[in-house]
């Protein structure tokens, strides 16, 4: 109860005389205390919060949850999901209050206005100074400052970011005028909101949604302001408007730093919207702490599986040999890839990946294979060899596939705890890669192999 | 045990890729027992199905039925029989359905390949006439040497609960004690509580 708790990792603090650190990629630790917890729980950033759907993981009961790194009971919660004819109270009125209406418990959640995966603004309808909309189960529904204010009680997150007019940053050649009236609405909202749950008995703490648009200039104006006015009540920062059709690499990049350098260094930043692994590159590079999985959410539901290495292969030749397996029928699941091996024609053991032509053929890319594919009909090995997750150590490509064919909900169920699995792996490497210093050589590997698989030939 | 249906596992992903797997309990990772039903309705040869994916048909006969079973490789297999649902009201349907039974019964055993690893169990029909049933227990009970076990099928589907009980009752008193006995079809509560005492039924509600 009361909120997140955040440390920079004391390597990555400024030295002495520098004023801000320049935003790069560093090591905290995000703690809360769950209230059905006898104490406080830490999870190592950067990391990544799972993606729900009205408060619950998509297709994973509490005991799948469980089969996942612990990191990921970190949930992000989206309210445009609860905005139907319901109301808060159907939560709010729960004994024992709303954090105990999810079945799924997490350890730590974060609430935001929008689901990460939409923007909710169309053309039709603008935003005035009174409200903002969502895209709720029922149609865009309006969203008012007291709004919020009603379900962040009803709800009691451990964090939630204040409701924002954001304008995507598509929109290059919006007046700037359009911009600043953004920037002033989302403030005005940010402090409206700190007022309205100052006195909450459960002091979630507060996020504010940094704007500006495509602007650089803009940008930091408005995160200067928002620190300088409303700083030392805010637990950190979320920087909005990204993942929205910006080009990804410098120009980003330049959007991130400009929101994030005014802010002080000593308090986490959340981003949205750079879900697929080269997006979190990007969100690391410039000095991000928490992002989001809605990646897997839609690997899943168009029956993806993450099958990209999630750091670069060790030196040594074979060293890592044949990982033991669990078979339910007791036998040592390395059998299954020696039979495999002679099995199939194609050559594919642990480490090495598909060729560009079978690609091309399966639908897959350099992250992700396509499950729906009638190649992987026959295909025996785990969706990646190697991988220790309870899908990977149990299951076969062809019982997915026959799974999502079928349109049986299992597909889901164990592509999800495989994809989440994964992901957090990813997040696990990148954490590695920033501890050792190597995070330059990491993301370089990261995106040189994504470049040499699925890039353009040069010739 | 888990129950596997024979007819739309053929149809996707199909039994000869289930045996290439290594049988549908490595396919499912499921390491207890499993049984497949043989998939009966009626028909003269055999049974007809039309597939709901393609509309192509599909020709059961207890040929057919048993050899996909033996390469589905589930622990129990049951035989193809001709089963008329119990609120059917010509009594010459359960008398032809009673004996083309017992013919395919015959078949069944004669296509079965893997008599060492899979169990056929051998089905009562009858309808709830009671002389029909005995005729049809006296005659499978000469199988007996090649059935590990039987069913009560033809049951579960309508009829009266006085007739139900009495059917249940008289079969599993008729078929030999050293062997499970299967009430197919059995779901509700009570239903399950009245069948028990007959070692095995199906829980499909």
């Amino acid at each position: 109860m009361g909120g997140i708790v955040w440390e920079l990792d004391p390597r990555f603090a400024p030295a002495d005389g520098e004023s801000t650190a320049r935003p790069g990629p560093r090591l905290g630790t995000l703690t809360t205390t769950p209230w059905d917890h006898p104490g406080p729980v830490g999870v190592p950033t950067p990391m990544a919060l799972t993606y729900t759907r009205r408060g619950e993981p998509a297709h994973l009961t509490p005991d799948n949850v469980d089969l996942l790194p612990r990191e990921a009971r970190t949930f992000h919660v989206s309210l445009a999901h609860f905005m139907d004819h319901l109301g808060p109270d159907h939560v709010g009125n729960m004994p024992g209050g709303g954090r105990r209406y999810f079945g799924c418990r997490p350890t730590c959640m974060l609430v935001t206005a929008r689901d990460p995966l939409t923007f909710d603004q169309d053309a039709k309808q603008s935003n005035t100074d009174a409200h903002t909309f969502v895209a709720s189960p029922t149609g865009t529904t309006k969203i008012t400052t007291d709004d919020y204010a009603r379900w962040i009680e009803a709800i009691q997150p451990d964090a939630f970011v204040a409701l924002a007019d954001e304008s995507p940053s598509w929109r290059d050649g919006v007046a700037l005028k359009k911009t600043k009236q953004a920037s002033a609405r989302t403030e005005k909202w940010l402090a409206r909101l700190l007022e309205k749950t100052k006195e909450s008995p459960t002091r979630p703490s507060v996020f504010a949604s940094l704007q500006g648009g495509a602007d650089v200039r803009e940008r930091r104006a408005c995160a200067e302001g928002i620190v300088e006015r409303h700083g030392t009540q805010l637990a950190g920062f979320a920087i909005g408007s990204v993942g929205a059709g910006e080009t990804p690499g410098e120009h980003r990049q330049s959007l991130l730093r400009a929101s994030i350098e005014p802010t002080p260094w000593d308090k986490p930043r959340y981003v949205a919207g750079l879900g697929a692994p080269l997006d979190v590159l990007d969100a690391l590079e410039s000095g991000v702490d928490l992002v989001e999985s809605s990646f897997c959410h839609q690997c899943t539901t168009q029956g993806y599986a993450l099958t990209f290495p999630v750091k670069p292969p060790p030196t040594t030749n074979g060293a890592g040999g044949l990982k033991k397996r669990k078979r339910c029928d007791g036998k040592d699941g390395n059998e299954r890839h020696e039979r495999v091996a002679e099995d199939e024609e194609r050559v594919a053991e642990d480490g090495e990946e598909e060729d560009a032509n079978r690609r091309l053929l399966t639908g897959g890319d350099a992250f992700k294979s396509n499950m729906w594919a009638l190649a992987y009909r026959a295909d025996k090995r785990p969706l990646l060899p190697g991988c220790k997750c309870y899908t990977c150590e149990r299951y076969m490509r062809a019982y997915v596939h026959h799974l999502l064919q079928c349109h049986e909900m299992t597909a889901a169920v164990l592509l999800d705890i495989h994809n989440y699995f994964h992901f957090n792996k990813f997040m696990e490497a990148t954490r590695e890669a920033i501890g050792a210093g190597t995070f330059a050589e990491f993301a370089a590997f990261h995106r040189e192999r994504a470049a040499r698989m699925d890039g353009d030939d040069e010739t | 045990m888990i129950l596997g249906n024979t007819y739309h596992l053929e149809n996707r992903p199909g039994s000869s890729l289930l045996r290439h797997l290594g049988g549908l309990s490595t396919f499912v990772d499921w390491n207890r027992s499993s049984l497949t039903d043989s998939g009966g309705f009626q028909m003269e040869k055999g049974v007809s199905f039309q597939s709901p994916i393609d509309g192509e048909q599909m020709l059961l006969t207890p040929e057919r039925s048993t050899r996909i079973q033996n390469r589905i490789g589930a622990n129990v297999i049951m035989a193809l029989d001709d089963v008329v649902s119990s609120v059917c009201l010509e009594a010459k349907r359960f008398e032809e359905a009673t004996h083309r039974t017992l013919r395919w019964i015959d078949r069944c055993i004669a296509a079965h390949q893997r008599p060492s690893e899979q169990a056929l169990f051998g089905i009562i029909q009858g309808g709830v006439d009671l002389r029909l049933r005995s005729t049809c227990i006296e005659e499978m009970n000469t199988r007996d040497a090649h059935l590990p076990g039987y069913a009560i099928g033809g049951l579960a589907g309508g009829e009266e609960k006085d007739a139900f009980c009495r059917v249940v009752a008289q079969c599993a008193s008729k078929l030999p004690v050293n062997k499970p006995r299967y009430v197919m079809g059995v779901g509700y509560p009570l239903d399950l509580v009245v069948s028990f005492g007959k070692q095995t039924m199906k829980g499909s509600s």
